[in-house]
């Protein structure tokens, strides 16, 4: 669990996200093909990497998008976190002028608590600024806090409390081992430092 | 003696559940017509996308039901 609400929300009600699941090493384009339905359907895009199960195999899979133009791949150093392991974040060009700042998820014991999952997943809103309670956001790029909450008809205090609650859980989830998710913010994967030797080649500086 | 009510049982067995038909698209149908394979994804089960040789791709779907809490 991330300790979001709005994903809670989100993945409760149906027709509100696309999930593809993807079997073993899967081309940029069938990944990208995943995200465009999301953009067409102006949903959340989930895709499930059910072949992934080692570090390695991920680092493969992100060289494979790395090689496509849609795809960056970056290497991030977040502020006031010492650690020795290697923090990547993910790039998808959406088509509209913006680039989707992708979430990771996966089952290794360096992710934090709140990305971990039974398999390597990759998330993204791959629409717009279309959250209009969210107005500090960078203008190239989006996130899940630009996720179209239309369907959920939240009012501004609905919206207020779930912010609280979602920060309260998070916090929750990950003070405990020292970790703070404002870390996370532009990271997709935490990986072991000896995965930064096979990354070399596929992160440009983030 | 008393004996509690119980219910009938069925005297014949429940035909098995027949499984759901799984719907495929080929990548370039996936391309050429992308609305038709969001309906595809919309329906119960989802949609296998494959290519020219049959060997799956992915698998897709835009579910209608409740999802586990996974995120």
């Amino acid at each position: 669990m991330t300790g979001c609400q709005f994903a809670r929300l989100i993945a409760q009600r149906r027709d509100r996200i696309v999930a593809a699941a993807f079997p073993g090493l899967v081309s940029e384009a069938d990944v990208s093909r995943v995200f465009e339905t999301g953009t067409d359907t102006h949903l959340p895009a989930f895709a499930v990497f059910t072949g992934i199960r080692t570090e390695t195999a991920l680092i493969e899979q992100l060289s494979v998008l790395a090689r496509g133009s849609r795809w960056r791949i970056t290497r991030e150093h977040p502020a006031g976190l010492i650690t020795d392991d290697v923090l990547i974040g993910v790039e998808w060009q959406i088509g509209n002028g913006c680039a989707s700042s992708v979430m990771g998820l996966a089952p290794f014991a360096t992710m934090p608590v709140t990305r971990r999952a039974p398999y390597v997943c990759l998330a993204a809103w791959p629409g717009g600024h279309d959250n209009p309670y969210w107005t500090r956001y960078d203008q190239d790029i989006v996130h899940f806090l630009d996720t179209d909450l239309t369907a959920l008809k939240l009012t501004t205090l609905k919206y207020r409390s779930l912010t609280k609650a979602s920060k309260a859980a998070s916090e929750l989830l990950l003070t405990d081992l020292g970790d703070d998710a404002r870390y996370y913010r532009r990271v997709a994967f935490r990986l072991q430092g000896a995965a930064a030797e096979s990354l070399r080649d596929v992160v440009v500086s983030g | 003696m008393f004996t509690m009510p119980t219910t009938r049982r069925a005297t014949t067995p429940k035909p098995p559940r027949r499984s759901r038909k799984r719907r495929t698209i080929t990548i370039e149908e996936f391309d050429r017509d992308r609305s038709k394979a969001i309906a595809a994804a919309r329906k119960p089960g989802g949609v296998d996308v494959v290519d020219s040789t049959g060997k799956l791709r992915f698998y897709m779907v835009i579910p209608r039901g409740t999802l586990p809490e996974i995120l």
